[in-house]
């Protein structure tokens, strides 16, 4: 059973076209890595995927449903660089953020939701953290509270952004551990990735992309020379050129 | 006996004026920490000139000094200036800071304009508007206070009923969006809060100076604690301090006006607490510093007078000379810093020109020694830096190895007995 469907999905981003026709499935209660090069829209699927950015074709469905009819089940942990480490928040009200979804503007935070924030903070052995500063945190750190901070949605699908991303090979291998045990307890979780050594190692499934969608399938078929020659190798010429007419022209055929 | 005299307040007006500009330094106290932690101390800017030319429209439709329409005018005048400058960033090529110029003289050359052409109609003396631009406490009206008062209310309820959403999409935008908070409302209602408290500003401290009050507050909070709602409370306090200063001094010399002095009190404060901030003001980090400074004196003399002595069964007294044989260290410096270290008991003298390392002394000559050895061996070990090239970074590193580190070094490199120039790595016994 797939817990995503992506179809036919365009997306520009930038005044430039970065994803081209786009078809997948994710399935459901497995780990999904997204892999291609830098500049290959990974990032941009995901942004799509969460509605961040408008699409130019295609749909994204949840459960065969929009995603506005299930903001609780989805969660998204963006790129480090995106947040401001030096905004005056401490640890615990990062993850206390996470039940915001459920309790929406006004309802007051519960005992219920405290112990699901201790939780979360434990989940990822982040508890004796809770009072710091964010900025304080080191790269790895900081990567662990967005988790608990996900963790407290309580969501069932996971979308995260490059969370490897400058961090070392140590503190990689224990966010794969908690993002493993997720799985175990039936989530499903979305990575986008860069690296292709661990990828096949990460993943039970892995879409491979390069502004189009080179494969999709589980790894075991996806990860073939071939394949990885096709996403990683030289640029298409004409698409590049396509690309360009379309910036410079300020091109916008949905008005 | 009058309480308000205690404050020196007995005045009616001053009385009042107080009043309302205390209510300015809490709302703008408040505000201040999103503007300033968001980075959007020019937007606010923006926002305070623009008002003049909203003002200026709504007098001269409303015939008179209304508030309603003052406010209607304001507002409107407000938010067309920041969604026209987000427009400019996102459609053109212009960058952020050109375009909230642009926006912000545009609106107040509007706001000239108009003001101009109400003065020489006759009607701007009685209506107090060209107090506007610089504020005139002196000249505040009890209704004035009524509309300050009004304005409060809804600001303050703006920001405790929606602070959640407001707290979140400050932080991560993007995060309150996935979540399904509505975006574009919360950016409405926060540039609402905004104008409001420019308004609140407007009789007493004007629109050129408005955004200081709220900048600087939070500016002076962010010195003290990382915890936002902290923050909110010293914003506050700091504000509150400022304005009671600037007012009190306007009282004393008259025909001056009150929003510069307050400004004046408020930057005097904002560049206090830069300087003697408990952790990153200047002065905290000139002393700390110094501390370094003497401390890594303090370690090189205990060092050298203990591998002078090292090779030797007893613990010799030495001259300065002597120790300056083995590390050059500027005399007066040499003598001031074993002063000091005869006051912490770590090296005696019995005569002031021989001096001997005390058991403690000796001890810490030791130690830092090691820790020196140890470093040398770390870096040609695992670092695979040649051993002639090791003891300049040892030189510096030696002094800021924690117990800790220690204990890890001597772990990882199994307790040594030889640095990496085959000499003696030395353990307390």
């Amino acid at each position: 059973m797939s817990a995503i469907e992506i179809h036919d999905l365009m997306v520009a981003y930038n005044q430039k076209p970065v994803l081209w026709g786009i078809d997948a499935l994710i399935p459901q209660g497995q780990i999904t890595g997204i892999i291609g090069p830098n500049g290959a829209g990974k990032s941009t699927l995901l942004q799509a995927m969460m509605g961040l950015i408008p699409l130019q074709s295609g749909f994204v469905k949840f459960y065969g449903q929009e995603l506005s009819a299930n903001l609780n089940k989805v969660s998204y942990i963006p790129q480090r660089e995106k947040i401001d480490w030096d905004f005056p928040i401490q640890v615990k009200d990062v993850v206390k953020m996470g039940r915001y979804g459920r309790l929406g503007l006004f309802k007051k935070v519960t005992s219920v939701d405290r112990e699901i924030i201790d939780e979360s903070l434990s989940q990822v052995g982040m508890q004796a953290y809770r009072n710091r500063q964010i900025g304080e945190l080191s790269g790895g750190q900081q990567q662990r509270v967005f988790l608990a901070r996900a963790l407290a949605q309580q969501a069932d699908i996971y979308l995260m952004d490059e969370p490897f991303a400058g961090i070392d090979a140590a503190t990689e291998a224990k966010l794969m551990e908690i993002i493993n045990s997720m799985k175990v307890a039936g989530k499903t979780i979305i990575i986008v990735h860069h690296d292709l050594f661990s990828a096949t190692k990460y993943f039970d499934w892995a879409l491979l992309l390069n502004l189009r969608l080179i494969a999709s399938g589980p790894s075991t078929e996806v990860f073939a020379p071939e394949l990885i020659e096709k996403t990683y190798g030289g640029k298409l010429p004409i698409l590049e050129e396509i690309r360009e007419r379309w910036k410079a022209e300020h091109y916008s055929p949905k008005g | 006996m009058d309480i308000w005299a205690l404050f020196g307040l007995q005045n009616y007006t001053n009385r009042l004026v107080f009043i309302c500009i205390s209510i300015l330094a809490i709302t703008a106290g408040s505000m201040g920490n999103f503007v300033y932690v968001k980075r959007k101390s020019l937007i606010g800017d923006a926002i305070a000139h623009a008002l003049l030319p909203g003002i200026a429209i709504a007098f001269l439709i409303a015939k008179e000094k209304n508030y309603f329409m003052l406010t209607l005018g304001a507002t409107v005048a407000g938010l067309l200036a920041i969604y026209f400058a987000q427009y400019l960033i996102h459609a053109t090529k212009i960058k952020s800071d050109t375009a909230i110029a642009i926006t912000l003289s545009l609106f107040f050359g509007m706001g000239i304009v108009l003001m101009t052409y109400i003065q020489q109609s006759g009607l701007a003396t009685q209506s107090g508007l060209d107090h506007y631009i610089f504020g005139s406490a002196a000249s505040i009206l009890k209704s004035d206070l009524y509309f300050i008062l009004t304005l409060a209310v809804i600001v303050m309820l703006l920001l405790i009923i929606w602070y959640r959403g407001f707290f979140v999409h400050s932080f991560d935008p993007v995060f309150s969006q996935t979540i399904g908070f509505p975006s574009k409302l919360l950016n409405f209602l926060m540039n609402l809060t905004l104008v409001g408290v420019i308004l609140i500003g407007l009789q007493t401290v004007g629109i050129l100076l408005i955004v200081a009050l709220l900048i600087s507050p939070s500016s002076i909070a962010s010195n003290f604690t990382p915890s936002f709602k902290k923050r909110i409370v010293i914003a506050i306090i700091a504000a509150f301090i400022a304005t009671y200063i600037g007012v009190q001094l306007s009282f004393g010399f008259p025909k001056m006006p009150t929003g510069p002095w307050i400004v004046v009190s408020l930057s005097t404060m904002t560049f206090l607490a830069l300087l003697f901030a408990p952790q990153n003001g200047i002065f905290a980090r000139y002393l700390k510093k110094r501390r370094q400074r003497f401390k890594i004196l303090h370690e090189n003399i205990l060092k050298t007078m203990y591998q002078i002595n090292e090779s030797s069964p007893e613990n010799k007294a030495l001259s300065l000379a002597m120790i300056q044989t083995r590390r050059h260290i500027p005399t007066a410096q040499l003598r001031k810093g074993l002063q000091q270290l005869n006051k912490n008991k770590l090296v005696t003298s019995t005569d002031n020109i021989e001096w001997k390392l005390t058991k403690l002394g000796a001890s810490k000559g030791r130690r830092i020694t090691r820790l020196h050895r140890l470093w040398e061996l770390y870096l040609s070990e695992y670092m695979d830096i040649a051993s002639d090239h090791v003891h300049d970074n040892a030189e510096s590193i030696e002094h800021i190895i924690t117990p800790e580190i220690e204990q890890k070094l001597q772990h990882k490199l199994k307790f040594p007995k030889e640095d990496p120039h085959q000499t003696t790595i030395p353990y307390d016994q």
